[in-house]
């Protein structure tokens, strides 16, 4: 076989939008994976969305990617969050069947045209110069390629701790990739460490369904893809149950075995604030007298269940025993106990904004090797590596440079690649919607109207989606043209007719035929509106300045007032604006005052 | 004379101008040569600050020598051959921001207290150098801050943190709102305080007002003459009177104008009295009659009979006559009177009030939002905290953040 354009390490989430999306653009590529039967495993909890997920995954789909795709045609629970709090911050959730989930990714990855798939351990990154040029295997052989993306996630020095047992792995019982993380080094790449915890896996059969609340709030038909459709899959529903005093007298009891306090304690690295162990909620919050736990079945094939919240590195003798004192769970039979992993993960800083390594030209890193958490972080950043590591192999004539990148004001996706690479991160840094400035410009509904047409101007927008997609876009500016003409815009604006259909009513209007899609972006764009404006004028007040651009050969040493080692940093960094200026670690703000005044 | 800089270059002009090593913080008796000829320029008192303990928060040198023009103009210039270079305007105090020494708001109370020229004044912005109104503006912030932490963690934690965690916060928007209003209508006064009372003398012509405004001030700046339509332009003087700065404006007198050098004196009175802060009417003694305002001031009292005089006390004018100056010292405590110096903080620059009227009616903003629409309410917070964030530095998101991991116990 000739040897691929791009080598894509690693199977996960994004791996598989890197490896589709550059396959999809014609290029060659080959996926080389530990497991070929593990790609598109979950091994986290089998749930797709979430607060600033969701709109991340629609992002992905309003790209031509595959996550959106796959999670409707699997889901077995479909849930809108926040549907009283104002279409911005909306956003969807599906709890999808694990076992299909994979099945199907691995069924379009192994049949898309242009890409190949090789099992095999990838021990090192082979360069010459500072250009990338393949990959060196476990068996010594070499495989040559213009372009790399390593998305090996958890699995650089990953470490499995429960209780006092620690065993080197990458999780899910996969062998951790251990050579490669000096090979990054190597180029030059900082690494550093994260952990992340796992829950127990509960057997189904041995919980008192009848004595739990069922979750409420589902709604069938949900779709993440504009395409289409819904899951036909029968749907299920969750159910919830709480820790109680007596768990956490259990688990305060088992501390002293916990990898994290005991006395012997062996995890330093830091874990996200946001998806803390069950002994950290008790530890850091000691007034709460419950946590609350969601029953997610893991899939309509299997009687295990994932019990979100009670994540745990304890003994499992410990987690059993705590896990019985909760309501429902009194007879529960464990499958596999819970865990913390540790792993290496690799400094986003140095990374471009199209995740190409700084230090090695034709090496992209996407996905949790980047220090984030989450199928839908690491699926995105994949979707995004594949396009620029497609485009180092061959520019793209309608697109100015060889790098494409989202803007922080056009998507999630451009928040998140913007915040890893010019600002790191000291946790697993997960997606919230209060990272994004542009919130209500960034909604899940508009994320085709915000990115779709970049996504058709690359090539990954088929033809079908496209005319789906045109026809929706007509329509929509239609309706707000209606909207402006007839006042109902105005009028929308006011708290007590927040949508066109109430608006025209009040006004004595006609409402137009118009599908409820297309008129519930009317409202929201209406509504929204005003405040958009004034974000938009705060925004631009602050891009005037981060904006500035810092001449090339700026003189820093003249600059009477600036210390010593931020005239270094400023010197190596050579920022090309104030705004990357003021992101470099260390920089304070009289520091950036100074060189604003400068300029000005 | 004072020296900042790196503790290098300070080193090395301490050694050249004074041939000495400096202890810190301790006042040593130097000679300050010429490091041209080596001649002594004088003898003084030297003082050493070694940064960050310094204000500028760099290393400090104050020079005190014998102040005559000559001597400071060779020291200055031996200072500049030993390495030194001239400061520019403000350059000490912007050193100070620079180097996180005073915030933004504390900078302009240094410049606001140089500027002062009454003691009221200085005492009201001299509480910001110490960090009140910047304290105040902080802890506004800190409310915000955790008013924004339960908005987002609503947001962003739907399934696990209810309405009920966070309406305590959101019911604080309406009090943190009125906080800043008030503290944004606090702007008047202390623009007042320090830029001055202004007072404005007005009236028909040959009321004697210009007599009155020489009277107030104690000595003869205006032009006075029994002709009518004397006063031509507002003449204003600024004075002290009991530690409170006053602008005195004498004006052109009402009356249908005969030329239009006369007409334009009278426009310009008309916007004199609409700017100030309070409007002295002035009528002759004898022929006023009912008050037009609250201070009325009828002259030449000194030609008025006693029943005359009885019946405009009862009226409620004050009584002025020259040539004696009857009245006036109490003309001066009435003007006083008037305006209240009040207690409180005080904003005193544009800026200021420009920034915390903004955040007042962003919170307003977030306050009608509220539970219902939190992510309006979120973004309006946040407009806000930018605003504020002009004053005393410091809001970024990932502040906000930290705050909601702080207090809510978030994750499944």
């Amino acid at each position: 076989m000739e040897h691929p354009q791009i080598v894509v390490v690693g199977g996960g989430h994004a791996g598989i939008e890197a490896c589709l999306a550059a396959a999809r653009l014609g290029r060659s590529v080959l996926l080389i994976t530990l497991i070929e039967g593990g790609i598109g495993r979950m091994p986290c909890n089998p749930a797709i969305g979430g607060q600033g997920k969701g709109h991340l995954v629609r992002e992905i789909d309003a790209l031509g990617g595959e996550m959106a795709l796959v999670t409707d045609a699997t889901s077995i629970q479909f849930k809108y969050l926040n549907t009283r709090k104002g279409l911005a911050v909306r956003s969807s959730r599906a709890q999808v069947d694990r076992h299909l989930y994979q099945r199907r990714m691995h069924h379009t990855v192994r049949t898309t045209p242009n890409l190949s798939v090789l099992q095999g351990e990838v021990v090192g990154v082979v360069t010459e110069g500072e250009r990338t040029t393949g990959v060196e295997l476990a068996d010594g052989s070499v495989v040559r390629c213009e372009a790399v993306i390593i998305t090996t996630g958890t699995y650089l020095r990953g470490t499995l701790h429960t209780g006092m047992t620690h065993r080197s792995g990458g999780g899910n019982g996969a062998p951790a990739a251990g050579q490669l993380s000096a090979s990054l080094e190597r180029i030059g790449h900082r690494l550093g460490r994260l952990k992340t915890g796992t829950v127990p896996r509960l057997d189904g059969r041995s919980i008192h369904w009848d004595r739990l609340p069922l979750q409420v709030g589902d709604h069938p038909g949900g779709r993440f893809s504009f395409l289409g459709p819904a899951s036909s899959l029968p749907q299920v529903r969750c159910r919830t149950t709480a820790t109680s005093e007596r768990t956490h007298a259990a688990i305060r009891e088992g501390l002293r075995h916990s990898p994290l306090y005991g006395e012997s304690a062996v995890i330093d690295s830091t874990g996200p604030r946001y998806c803390p162990s069950i002994e950290d909620k008790i530890v850091r919050f000691p007034h709460k007298t419950m946590h609350r736990l969601f029953l997610e079945p893991e899939g309509l094939s299997t009687r295990e269940i994932y019990p979100n919240g009670f994540s745990t590195s304890l003994p499992a003798a410990v987690q059993l025993t705590a896990l019985r004192t909760i309501e429902g769970l009194e007879d529960v039979v464990v499958v596999r106990p819970g865990y913390a992993i540790e792993y290496d993960f690799a400094d986003p800083r140095d990374l471009n904004a199209g995740l190409q390594s700084r230090m090695a030209e034709g090496l992209f890193l996407a996905g949790q090797i980047n220090g984030t958490t989450g199928y839908e972080e690491a699926a995105a950043q994949g979707l995004l590596a594949g396009i620029n590591a497609a485009l180092h192999v061959k520019p793209h004539a309608a697109l100015e440079g060889s790098c494409f990148t989202v803007g922080r004001d056009e998507g999630y996706l451009g928040v998140l690649v913007d915040d890893l690479t010019t600002r790191g991160t000291r946790e697993p840094y997960r997606m919230f919607t209060s990272r994004a400035e542009w919130r209500l410009v960034l909604r899940e509904d508009n994320a085709d109207l915000r990115l779709t047409p970049i996504g058709r101007k690359l090539g990954l927008v088929d033809d079908a989606r496209w005319a789906l997609f045109e026809a929706r876009r007509e329509a929509i500016a239609l309706g707000l043209q209606w909207a402006e003409a007839t006042k109902v815009a105005l009028q929308v604006r006011k708290p007590e007719t927040s949508d066109v259909a109430s608006a025209a009513e009040a006004l004595g209007v006609e409402l137009p035929a118009m599908s409820d899609e297309v008129a519930e972006q009317v409202s929201t764009q209406c509504r929204y509106a005003p405040y958009i404006k004034r974000q938009g004028a705060e925004i631009a007040r602050l891009r005037e300045l981060t904006d500035m651009p810092l001449p090339a050969d700026f003189d820093y040493g003249t600059l009477h007032g600036l210390r010593g080692e931020i005239v270094q940093k400023l010197t190596a960094d050579r920022p090309a604006t104030l705004g990357e200026a003021a992101r470099i670690p260390g920089m304070t703000p009289a520091a950036i005052a100074l060189l604003a005044g400068r300029l000005r | 004379m004072r020296l900042s800089g790196p503790a290098e270059a300070m080193d090395g002009v301490v050694r050249t101008l004074l041939g000495t090593d400096l202890a810190p913080r301790r006042a040593t008796l130097v000679t300050v040569t010429d490091p041209r000829d080596g001649g002594s320029i004088d003898r003084g008192v030297a003082t050493r600050f070694v940064g960050p303990a310094s204000y500028t928060g760099d290393d400090v040198l104050e020079l005190d020598l014998h102040g005559s023009p000559a001597i400071l103009e060779a020291a200055v210039a031996a200072a500049i051959m030993a390495g030194a270079r001239p400061a520019g305007p403000g350059e000490f105090t912007r050193r100070a921001v620079l180097n996180g020494k005073l915030d933004l708001v504390e900078a302009e109370a240094v410049d606001a207290l140089i500027q002062a020229d009454s003691l009221a004044a200085a005492r009201a912005v001299g509480r910001h150098l110490e960090g009140e109104l910047s304290g105040r503006l902080n802890e506004l912030r800190a409310s915000m801050m955790d008013a924004a932490s339960s908005i987002e963690a609503l947001v962003d934690f739907p399934e696990e943190v209810d309405d009920a965690d966070v309406a305590p916060d959101l019911e604080r928007l309406a009090s943190l709102a009125l906080a800043m209003e008030e503290l944004a209508s606090t702007f008047e006064a202390g623009a007042r305080l320090t830029r001055g009372l202004h007072v404005v003398l007005a009236g028909p012509t040959n009321a004697g007002k210009s007599t009155l405004f020489n009277l107030l001030l104690g000595h003869d700046r205006a032009i006075t003459a029994p002709t009518p339509g004397t006063t031509r332009d507002v003449v204003s003087e600024s004075v002290t009177w009991s530690g409170q700065t006053v602008r005195l404006e004498d004006t052109a007198g009402r009356r249908d104008a005969v030329d239009p050098i006369e007409a334009e004196g009278i426009a310009r009175t008309a916007g004199a009295a609409a700017r100030a802060d309070l409007v002295v009417e002035v009528r002759d003694g004898r022929s006023a009659d009912e008050p037009p305002a609250a201070l009325a001031v009828a002259t030449r009292a000194d030609l008025l009979d006693e029943a005359g005089r009885s019946r405009l006390q009862e009226a409620g004018w004050h009584l002025v006559g020259a040539p004696g100056g009857e009245g006036v010292a109490e003309l001066r405590v009435a003007i006083g009177a008037q305006v209240e110096v009040p207690s409180g903080l005080l904003l005193h620059t544009a800026r200021q009030h420009d920034a915390v009227a903004r955040a007042a009616s962003a919170l307003r903003a977030a306050q009608a939002a509220g539970i219902d629409e939190p992510v309006l309410a979120a973004v309006s917070v946040r407009s806000a905290g930018r605003a504020l964030e002009e004053l005393v530095g410091g809001w970024t998101d990932e502040q906000v953040l930290d705050a909601l991991f702080e207090r809510f116990c978030i994750g499944k």
